[in-house]
């Protein structure tokens, strides 16, 4: 089971600490704890690939504890203290074998072993992330704390500060509130989506600081966002359970994911497939395809889950299932029995990984109805 | 009309040879009585062969009781009949009483204060603005239940500013009794520190007076707090919440006590005083108010509709398409 780790598709990490482990071609959940007794404030709020092979995991706990997870041995490895500022971390990222990390009161830090830089970003972070194109770059956004882009070699004053936009139609101030942001690949540009339901787009290589492009949706807050295969179109999940694909040459909504009842902590497309995983506060992990808006998995964890990260491997169908252990034959065998039973076309049943202790019967589980159209005008 | 006459002529000759063949030549297995174009023709078939049914249905029971009858012992046993409750869909959120994981997140939530006997219970009860003499009475009676709580009219105040304010006074819950057109129609309960807040939608109120054989007002002795069927994660954070509403210590002395009871996503709620006449007997008389609640969100942190991040949010559209699934 150790080794089985590294073929987890997503990880996901919730607010009671665990680190979830889901393989979505097998159809199951893992959890790895740090520490044998589980804590509160040990709660993951920030997550990100340690390499780019991404065979480790950096998770960011409630109590500003980093720790290193290794995918290949299925263990915590090695875990340190990043304290400094006030509040939960927002944003994890490493750049050349040193790890970079923003907490909500707006201390960035690079934790290197010699010395480390850090900067004030501004007051009520909610936001941090790294430009995959250019590692030393990255940009920071939150509540009041317009958009800024730093880079870590300078790291005195930003390389681009966002202006917010004229006053609106009564002549008063708009509220900035930036929750969530993503480099676009092959261009400067970026993407944030603020609590005020709007997504933005700003180009640092325009000579406007201004937003260039600028969508509404929904009315609640917008918590979460992610780029799309072919870098033209947004995913962003509310906190009312709304997931939309909004287009960013348009600035129009394209089509809306459904199947949400509570608010949407964290949205990753995967870079080449069509597929989007998504989790959130109603405990539970959805893979949906975005192509055809269909719900592919949907897998109850039993925490709320505040931050997921999906794994870049393609050809899922391809993997071989493990190699014989009599658990697997176990394992295998109620494989089948579950693909024999009958399969709602939406839901998948997700068994744990514990002793296979028989689950309940489903009494008369029935075909799902069709959705009930009104009738008449 | 002649020719109905002749029909009913020929049927009711008919049942006078036999009982079987002339029913089943007057109901040939291709015929559909909604072929019939005359209206009234239509209508009298319809009759006749709804009876037919009835006689049919009453003759394969009567052949089935035979049948077991003749059996005895070794009959099969009797089907169960199929209801709304036993068809349900299997909630995979349903809690295990053995997952650590659950337990852990539940001993370590908003609650565990409470649960954890570090904070009695305070409530603060109002009503929306300017309510109307039935809720104003609803509240009356609510705060006699719920020991320790307070009934506060509403001044038209915003509740984000109300709320700091019942923390500082050590309050523990905000219920909010929402009224429309002079009777109360929603509730909202909101754990104070930080916690969850519920919006119900609050149906069939009945007063104290409208109550039909009650006993005598309620008394100022704790009650006990049953909580029926709250089987899924969702139902067990509601019913955690409704539980910390009360204080931990039941006196039993009152012989009160408090019932929620969940069904089909809708939780009833009822105040009774039992009295035990024997070992198995048990008389009981209904007090106080009673209503139904149905859950419409539940809101991780204190009241904010707008900013707020939901846990749990009812979409009648993609959640009410199954008539077997329920959430709580």
């Amino acid at each position: 089971m150790a080794s089985s780790a590294r073929w987890n598709h997503v990880w996901v990490g919730s607010e009671t600490g665990i680190l979830k482990g889901v393989n979505l071609r097998r159809r199951q959940a893992t959890n790895y704890v740090a520490a044998s007794a589980l804590r509160r404030d040990e709660g993951v709020c920030a997550m990100c690939w340690g390499d780019p092979s991404e065979s480790e995991i950096l998770v960011g706990c409630l109590d500003r504890s980093v720790k290193l997870f290794s995918t290949e041995k299925g263990k915590f490895t090695e875990s340190r203290q990043c304290l400094g500022g006030e509040g939960s971390f927002c944003g994890l990222a490493v750049h050349d074998s040193s790890i970079i990390t923003c907490v909500e009161s707006g201390l960035l830090k690079v934790w290197r072993d010699a010395e480390n830089v850090e900067t004030q970003v501004g007051a009520g972070v909610c936001c941090m992330r790294q430009n995959p194109a250019q590692p030393q770059c990255v940009g920071t956004g939150g509540k009041e704390n317009a958009l800024k882009v730093w880079d870590l070699h300078q790291p005195e004053e930003p390389i681009f500060r966002a202006k917010n936009v004229r006053n609106d139609w009564l002549n008063l101030r708009v509220p900035v509130w930036e929750r969530d942001l993503q480099f676009l690949p092959g261009s400067e540009k970026i993407v944030t989506c603020t609590g005020h339901h709007q997504v933005r787009l700003y180009d640092p290589s325009s000579p406007q600081r201004r937003p260039v492009l600028e969508a509404t949706y929904g009315e609640y807050p917008l918590t979460a966002l992610s780029l799309t295969p072919a870098a033209d179109s947004v995913v962003v999940g509310s906190s009312h359970g709304d997931m939309a694909v909004i287009d960013l040459r348009q600035g129009r909504l394209v089509k809306c994911l459904k199947g949400f009842a509570g608010s949407v902590r964290s949205v990753q497309c995967h870079p080449t497939l069509p597929l989007v995983a998504s989790c959130g506060l109603d405990r539970f992990l959805r893979v949906h395809n975005i192509e055809d808006k269909r719900l592919v998995h949907k897998v109850y964890l039993k925490s709320r889950l505040n931050c997921l990260l999906l794994t870049s491997r393609e050809r899922w169908e391809d993997e071989e299932p493990e190699p014989a252990a009599p658990q697997a034959d176990v394992k295998e065998e109620e494989d089948e029995l579950w693909d024999g039973m009958e399969t709602v076309a939406t839901k998948t049943v997700l068994k744990r990984n514990m002793d296979p202790h028989v689950r309940e019967t489903q009494l008369g589980k029935r075909p799902k109805k069709q959705k009930r159209t009104s009738a008449g005008p | 009309m002649a020719s109905m006459a002749s029909a009913a002529a020929g049927s009711a000759a008919g049942p006078g040879d036999s009982a079987r063949a002339p029913d089943q030549a007057l109901f040939p297995p291709g015929f559909s009585v909604s072929e019939i174009k005359n209206k009234q023709r239509r209508h009298f078939m319809f009759v006749r062969w709804k009876q037919q049914q009835r006689k049919d249905k009453l003759a394969n029971k009567k052949k089935r009781k035979k049948e077991r009858e003749a059996l005895g012992d070794k009959a099969p046993p009797k089907p169960v009949p199929k209801t709304i409750e036993n068809q349900r869909v299997y909630d995979e959120t349903t809690v295990d009483p053995n997952d650590e994981e659950v337990a852990f997140d539940e001993s370590t939530d908003e609650f565990a204060p409470y649960f954890n006997r570090q904070t009695v219970p305070k409530i603060l009860i109002t009503t929306s603005d300017r309510p109307r003499g039935r809720t104003v009475r609803f509240c009356e009676q609510l705060s006699t239940i719920i020991p320790n709580s307070h009934v506060y009219y509403r001044r038209g105040l915003a509740l984000k500013r109300i709320i700091p304010q019942c923390i500082s006074r050590d309050f523990t819950d905000l219920i909010v009794i929402n009224e429309d057109r002079k009777i109360p129609n929603g509730l909202v309960l909101s754990h104070l520190p930080d916690g969850p807040t519920a919006h119900f939608r609050m149906s069939s109120v009945r007063l104290r007076k409208e109550i039909k054989r009650k006993g005598k007002a309620p008394t100022e002795h704790q009650p006990e707090v049953i909580l029926n069927n709250f089987t899924t994660r969702l139902g067990h954070s509601v019913g955690r919440m409704f539980a910390s509403l009360f204080p931990h210590d039941p006196q039993f002395i009152g012989r009160q006590v408090a019932t929620f009871h969940n069904q089909r996503d809708y939780i009833f709620f009822r105040f009774h005083r039992y009295i035990f006449r024997s070992e198995k007997k048990v008389g009981i008389q209904e007090l106080g108010p009673r209503f139904t609640l149905k859950l419409r969100s539940l809101q991780k942190g204190t009241f904010d509709s707008k900013f707020g991040e939901y846990e749990w949010i009812h979409k009648h559209r993609e959640m009410d398409t199954s008539r077997r699934k329920f959430h709580l």
